[in-house]
């Protein structure tokens, strides 16, 4: 009798935690129409102001003062399926992101330039129906990044311009699960935070000869850092009141990782084409840690990931069809950084395609609208080895529409 | 120059479009196709026969939601079975389902039996035949099994799930009317399980209607059942099971045979010691006495608790009544040593017709495997989930102390799955435990004073009635 006093001593709160994870390949380069319509492969040109993400040493070869302004839509589509002689499928709820970009800057005539960039290279989003058999490992999870980049660059006699940058990151994270009870009644966990960062950026842009480019640019690892984030029960019922869904704060550290580009770009009078090799940094996700505090207790969950550094191969070009229109196209493949043991419905990554297109127009001398269309397909995944038991086939589709306005003093 | 690093750059262009769409082969959405080995065993027409347990019981009801994840059903999924049918029944089912209605106590109530039968015009016999309450007589039974929803059985779920006898006119007529390539058995536990849930009072026994089911009867009845089956479809391969210890069920292991003090939930301490429960139990020569409860082997079965809580068993020194628990409340030492006796001599009878087709029957050691369970609980290795034996809180036992819940069921089904694929050398997947639903009833109520689990005896009643079997022979 003694059990029943301590009813729900027992329940485990750590099936709560013992999945959750941040995790995986939540990096987003689509953070300029015009290079995202060459397929990203935009390093070794870096001719507009998203310059400041792609190359900071492109700034010097701006004239005068550049403002550009814009998003990218993305409409992502999972379904999982799964594992057995008899499989039931769950598609994911339907969502779209639209993080915006901007950017600032002004060149002048001795090869100085300077900028300032607003734009998300880290985001994540996954929503799935809240009666999903993956339910108590996630039915929401969001994670947002804003970079405030300012960055300067110089070149000398245009042949080799130079340029670097300090990131000021900010950054929220959510995620909301059921919680594992032997009750029909199913509580959410939700988990907020707000977190900050920094790290710095350079970029390397060499041009030998008038019509061949090579680009490098570096951007640091950041550790978004949350300290006073939030854990809040809702969808109670009867287990309202209960020690263990009381609300309590997190604390923790996502990492941001690293990335290189390398590229080199052919110009031609009415055509340029660009191919490139984007390298990141994923072995800074190895565990991501939640410091769980409810009252007096602080619990500690490592989350391993182990993900393995991976690859981006990036080939595009454009075509100037007239004064006014300049038609683009591009490919790139993106390696996933997840083991197969670690994927997770969080982030059910795969390997992906990404075709472009796109078309730039100069609506007048001063103005220019820039538009991209991504499909996005990704390999068909199916785990076995689930390291939490939750094995199954993952598809995903996105369509990514990308629009910047660009005005030139 | 300007030609040839144009050249160059189209060349290069070219090459990584190349690697690129080499790499990209699958990227479509195609069948994954994870047929399990059946090796020598062929699950194209699976039928299971049983009581309760077969039926995907719980909480004290036969219910939709809970039958969906009945062990047939989930074996069913795994062994990739077509066309799976079970006498599914509509929420809340039929049996007087077990709520909590409130946490603090808790306090446990039954829901109307308000199911309905859905799928009854199913022009063959199910593949799920388990039905609650059924002994090892009604396989083979062919009286009427529409008059078993009459007195004295009461038992509405014969006619639920045999409906017709053009079907066959017992469980076993209407498995072999399917032409099964493969049959499971898990028949036998109501045989002594009445007797137990009754305190020993009431038995399937035929001489005495008091005792559990003897064992040269069962041992007749069980052999003829499995030379039916074996013989009536010769080519089907087997998976039996054996019958677990009543004291690995929270039913009988919950309420201590000893006072407890409702506030702190410990045992009282006069002089140091615990003070037995004062209960009706019997002497060593069978004579029934009014005495204290022994607290190292009796049984105090669940629904006492509501008449504990009103001061019975409780002596009055202690503020308790002074009078004892009903015989019928109360599995004494002596009751304890039948139940064992009988359910050791029903399986080595399970036992040996295992033993005897050693290339078709499958055993499932449920006894250990239970015994295991009570001793060390479950945990999963993947996500740390744990179950463990204990009342609402393990998670494997539902309301009713006896039936499993859903991940219950589901480990269940992994035993009898480790011993298929052991036997017949195939590979079926066990059931991931971790990923299945919580499904004990949990409704919202207003607060209450009670501090111990109050289940209405009406209730209790309603509910063992199936197994309180009598003068059915």
């Amino acid at each position: 009798m003694a059990s029943i006093r301590k009813l729900f001593a027992s329940l485990a709160i750590i099936a709560v935690w013992a999945s959750s994870a941040f995790a995986g390949g939540y990096q987003l380069n689509e953070t300029g129409a015009k290079a995202t319509a060459m397929g990203g492969a935009f390093v070794a040109r870096a001719d507009d102001p998203s310059a400041i993400f792609f190359n900071p040493a492109g700034l010097s070869y701006l004239k005068g003062l550049n403002v550009m302004l814009g998003g990218e839509l993305i409409l992502p589509s999972t379904t999982f399926r799964s594992l057995g002689p008899i499989s039931t499928q769950t598609d994911m709820n339907s969502i779209s992101f639209f993080p915006p970009n901007a950017y600032v800057t002004y060149s002048m005539d001795n090869g100085l330039g300077f900028g300032v960039g607003l734009f998300t290279p880290y985001g994540l989003g996954t929503d799935w129906p809240t009666n999903w058999p993956g339910n108590t490992i996630v039915t929401k999870i969001t994670l947002q990044t804003f970079y405030i980049n300012p960055t300067i660059s110089y070149s000398y006699k245009h042949l080799v311009s130079i340029g670097v940058g300090f990131d000021y990151v900010l950054g929220s994270v959510g995620l909301a699960q059921k919680v594992a009870t032997p009750f029909t009644t199913e509580p959410t966990a939700t988990l907020k935070g707000n977190g900050n960062g920094s790290s710095f950026n350079f970029g390397v842009l060499v041009t030998p000869v008038k019509e061949i480019s090579v680009g490098f640019s570096y951007r640091g690892r950041a550790n978004l850092k949350a300290t006073d984030g939030t854990l809040s029960f809702s969808d109670l019922g009867a287990l309202t009141g209960q020690s263990q869904f009381a609300n309590g704060t997190v604390s923790t550290s996502v990492p941001l990782p690293a990335t290189w580009f390398l590229g080199v770009a052919y110009k031609g009078d009415r055509y340029s084409v660009e191919a490139d090799y984007q390298w990141v940094g994923w072995n800074a996700y190895t565990s991501l840690n939640l410091n769980i505090t409810q009252g007096n207790t602080t619990n500690e969950k490592s989350i391993v990931g182990d993900y393995n550094n991976s690859y981006i191969v990036r080939v595009g070009g454009d075509y100037k069809i007239s004064e006014m229109f300049t038609a683009r196209a591009g490919v790139f493949y993106d390696k996933n950084p997840i083991p197969d043991m670690y994927l997770e419905p969080l982030l059910p990554d795969a390997d992906r395609l990404g075709l472009n297109v796109g078309v730039g127009v100069n609506v007048t001398h001063n103005m220019a609208i820039d538009a991209s269309y991504m499909f996005l397909p990704f390999k068909q995944r199916t785990i076995t080895n689930s390291a939490i038991g939750f094995n199954g086939t993952y598809n995903t589709t996105a369509n990514l529409l990308g629009i910047d306005i660009s005005y030139r003093l | 120059m300007k030609r040839f690093y144009s050249r160059a750059a189209i060349i290069l262009s070219i090459a990584v479009v190349a690697f690129i769409v080499a790499s990209c082969n699958s990227f479509k959405k195609t069948p994954v196709s994870v047929v399990p080995q059946p090796g020598s065993a062929n699950f194209a027409t699976t039928v299971f026969l049983g009581n309760s347990l077969t039926a995907g019981y719980q909480s004290g009801a036969l219910y939709e939601s809970a039958q969906e994840y009945s062990y047939p059903a989930e074996i069913a999924k795994e062994a990739g079975i077509a066309n799976f049918e079970q006498p599914l029944i509509s929420d809340p089912g039929i049996g007087g389902l077990l709520e909590i209605t409130n946490l603090s106590g808790p306090v446990i109530t039954a829901l109307p039996s308000s199911g309905q039968p859905l799928n009854s015009t199913l022009s063959r016999p199910y593949n799920n035949l388990g039905v609650p309450g059924a002994l090892v007589y009604d396989m083979i039974d062919t009286s009427s099994f529409t008059a078993k929803a009459g007195p004295p059985r009461d038992n509405p779920f014969f006619q639920i799930v045999l409906r017709n006898t053009a079907l066959g006119n017992s469980p076993v007529a209407q498995a072999l009317a399917l032409h099964p390539t493969f049959i499971s058995v898990w028949i036998g536990a109501n045989d002594v399980l009445g007797y137990a849930t009754s305190g020993g009072t009431i038995g399937t026994d035929p001489a005495t209607h008091s005792l559990p089911t003897d064992i040269p009867t069962f041992t007749y009845l069980y052999t003829t059942m499995m030379n039916a089956l074996l013989a009536g479809a010769p080519n089907a391969k087997f998976v039996i099971a054996n019958i677990p210890d009543v004291e690995a069920i929270p039913f009988f292991n919950t309420i201590p045979p000893v006072v407890v003090n409702p506030a702190t939930e410990a045992p009282v301490l006069v002089n140091g010691s615990p003070v037995p429960l004062l209960v009706m139990r019997h002497d060593a020569s069978g004579n029934l006495y009014a005495g204290q409860a022994n607290p190292l082997y009796d049984k105090i079965l669940l629904p006492a608790l509501s008449l504990e809580l009103k001061g019975v068993g409780i002596p009055a020194a202690l503020g308790g009544t002074g009078t004892p628990l009903p015989d019928s409340l109360v599995l004494d030492s002596l009751e304890v040593s039948k139940v064992e006796t009988a359910i050791a001599g029903y399986n080595s009878v399970i036992q040996s017709v295992a033993t005897a087709n050693p290339t078709r029957v499958a055993l499932v050691d449920a006894y250990s495997v239970f015994n295991n369970f009570a001793a060390n609980g479950y945990t999963d290795p993947a996500t740390g989930v744990h179950l463990t034996d204990s009342y609402i809180t393990g998670g494997f036992f539902g309301l009713d102390g006896i039936h499993p819940t859903d991940q219950g069921y589901g480990y269940v089904a992994n035993m009898f799955i480790k011993a298929i694929n052991t036997t017949f050398g195939a590979n079926l997947r066990e059931v991931n435990l971790a990923y299945l639903p919580g499904s004990i009833q949990l409704a919202k109520s207003s607060p209450s004073q009670s501090k111990w689990p109050v289940i209405p005896l009406s209730d209790w009643g309603r509910m063992l009635k199936i197994f309180q079997v009598s003068n059915m022979y």
